[in-house]
């Protein structure tokens, strides 16, 4: 577990029960592994549709960004393309800061993953 | 449990006292407690203050720094020496890994052993030396490791300079220059420009492989070589080959087909890289592209901003099935593109602040009369802000002037 990110797992009911990952501290090059870990497990311990809380991230690099690919990737099937991308049902983002919302925009992720800013309406999406 | 009698005859079996006479060993023993620790148990700490110094008597220790291994000590080696001599912290802390038999000996006892025993004294300063010649081997072999690691480096480097472009296309109404300065010695970001066979026109590349260092140098290639590759079938595939595609099919074919070679042979390592591809038309300015989650190049003249020719998909490599929208823009005389990897905007001086985006903005325009001096004076700019700071990402720009009366 590296020092800089702690991430929380917690479960919300909505249509369907929802995986709540909460991620504290920083994700980059040295971590992004244990994000993908922590989101591995929940997906082995049957979770098959996952929030991921970004409220207190300070910093997310591209190389965090891989971790999230390999979630969405894990979760979603043959997901359905909306326009020209394959947008994800099973996975979704839930408020990134603005430094972090900056490169999920920069990369396009925001054109396949959806983003809430509030987790009732989040948990409702599912 | 020990008599005074066998306390000696353990003494004689370590290295430390083997050499001591017999009278000494009586002052020694004297002065020495007998400890037992249980396997697992951690009785130095790093960082802690230390004034005492064992003898390891039965079992065996780890001296270590978390997870980071240092050495195991066995029967008769001495632990815990160097902070009672030198007064400071321990350097290290020494777990037992078997139940262990320790004698503990007091700084102050150990002191007054060494006063009066020379014999002692030397030995103790013999295993000091002993271990700092096991440590100076250690640092020798790393410097070895490191400089061999270092030359494969320098070698990577020197490879990975043959994906760039080695010149770029000339023209007399146009101009092309580029900039690339990799953080680490091997770089996640790319570029290229290249002639087109057969057709006035070339294809302009700018890419940023997600993370850094060799894996992102890897992916660098790859992605490089197939748009490359790609772009440009006729070439690789012989002079009287034609493929007779129009501009739009060119760039989705090569861009489908990269994306989803990357997407379907390395989905497993989840790489992407943003990507900005587009083909120029020398004769007419138009310029069709596409803008793979990557900055959005810009197109401004003497005026200022014309175009932000932002993203039209998402990163490359990310999945299989996309499909790509291709965009139109036009370069007309005196128009210059700038395409440029987030290294620039995010490049930070010594205080940690960003060169940002706004002090790119403020930069263009002018009246540079080429590219490349639009290009020199935005590396002055850029260099002289980030001045000794530490560079964290790679800084490449990709400037296309097209000139006035044209």
């Amino acid at each position: 577990m590296s020092a800089d990110l702690q991430i929380a797992v917690s479960q919300e009911q909505g249509r369907v029960p929802v995986t709540v990952l909460s991620a504290n501290g920083e994700i980059g090059a040295h971590n992004y592994q244990q994000l993908q870990d922590q989101a591995n497990e929940a997906i082995a311990a049957g979770a098959t549709d996952l929030l991921l809380d970004l409220t207190h991230v300070s910093y997310m690099s591209s190389a965090g960004l891989r971790a999230v690919h390999a979630i969405y990737k894990k979760l979603e099937g043959q997901p359905e393309m909306v326009g020209n991308v394959p947008k994800a049902a099973h996975f979704k983002l839930l408020n990134p800061p603005e430094a972090v919302l900056k490169v999920i925009k920069a990369l396009g992720f925001d054109m396949f993953l959806e983003i809430y800013a509030d987790l009732a309406e989040a948990v409702a999406s599912f | 449990m020990f008599t005074t009698e066998e306390k000696k005859r353990t003494l004689q079996n370590t290295k430390l006292f083997s050499a001591v006479a017999d009278s000494a060993l009586t002052q020694v023993a004297a002065a020495l407690k007998v400890v037992t620790i249980q396997a697992g148990e951690t009785f130095i700490h790093k960082g802690d203050m230390g004034t005492t110094m064992y003898v390891i008597v039965a079992g065996y220790v780890r001296v270590h720094d978390g997870d980071l291994m240092f050495n195991y000590l066995h029967q008769g080696d001495v632990v815990g020496e160097m902070s009672v001599l030198d007064h400071d912290v321990r350097s290290a802390s020494v777990t037992a890994e078997t139940d262990i038999t320790l004698f503990q000996l007091e700084q102050q006892a150990l002191y007054e052993v060494m006063a009066d025993q020379v014999d002692v004294t030397r030995e103790i300063i013999h295993v000091l030396c002993q271990r700092l010649r096991g440590r100076i081997q250690d640092w020798a072999a790393d410097y070895q490791q490191r400089r061999t690691l270092e030359r494969e480096l320098e070698i990577g480097r020197e490879i990975q300079a043959s994906f760039l472009p080695s010149q770029l296309p000339q023209d007399p109404n146009w101009e092309i220059a580029a900039c690339f300065q990799a953080a680490q010695e091997v770089a996640g970001d790319f570029y290229d420009a290249f002639a087109l066979p057969q057709e006035r026109k070339v294809g302009l590349v700018i890419g940023d492989v997600c993370g850094k260092g060799v894996g992102a140098a890897l992916f660098m290639t790859l992605f490089r070589s197939l748009v490359r590759a790609m772009t440009t079938a006729e070439h690789y595939l012989g002079q009287d080959q034609t493929l007779a595609v129009d501009d739009f099919t060119r760039l989705q074919n090569s861009l489908t087909l990269t994306n989803n070679y990357i997407a379907q042979t390395h989905g497993q390592t989840s790489m992407f890289a943003s990507l900005f591809l587009a083909l120029l038309n020398l004769d007419t300015g138009v310029l069709y592209y596409i803008n793979g989650g990557h900055e959005a190049p810009i197109i401004f003249n003497q005026h200022g901003v014309k175009a932000y020719l932002e993203r039209t998909s998402p990163a490359i490599g990310l999945f299989s099935n996309m499909r790509y929208q291709i965009q139109e823009a036009v370069l007309e005389p005196g128009d210059t593109l700038l395409a440029f990897t987030d290294g620039v905007t995010e490049a930070k001086n010594s205080q940690g602040e960003l060169f940002t985006e706004e002090r790119l903005l403020s930069l263009l325009g002018g009246s540079d009369v080429t590219a490349s001096a639009f290009l020199e004076r935005i590396e002055q700019q850029l260099f002289a802000y980030i001045a000794d700071a530490s560079r964290s990402d790679d800084i490449t720009m990709l400037v296309v002037k097209r000139r006035v009366g044209s």
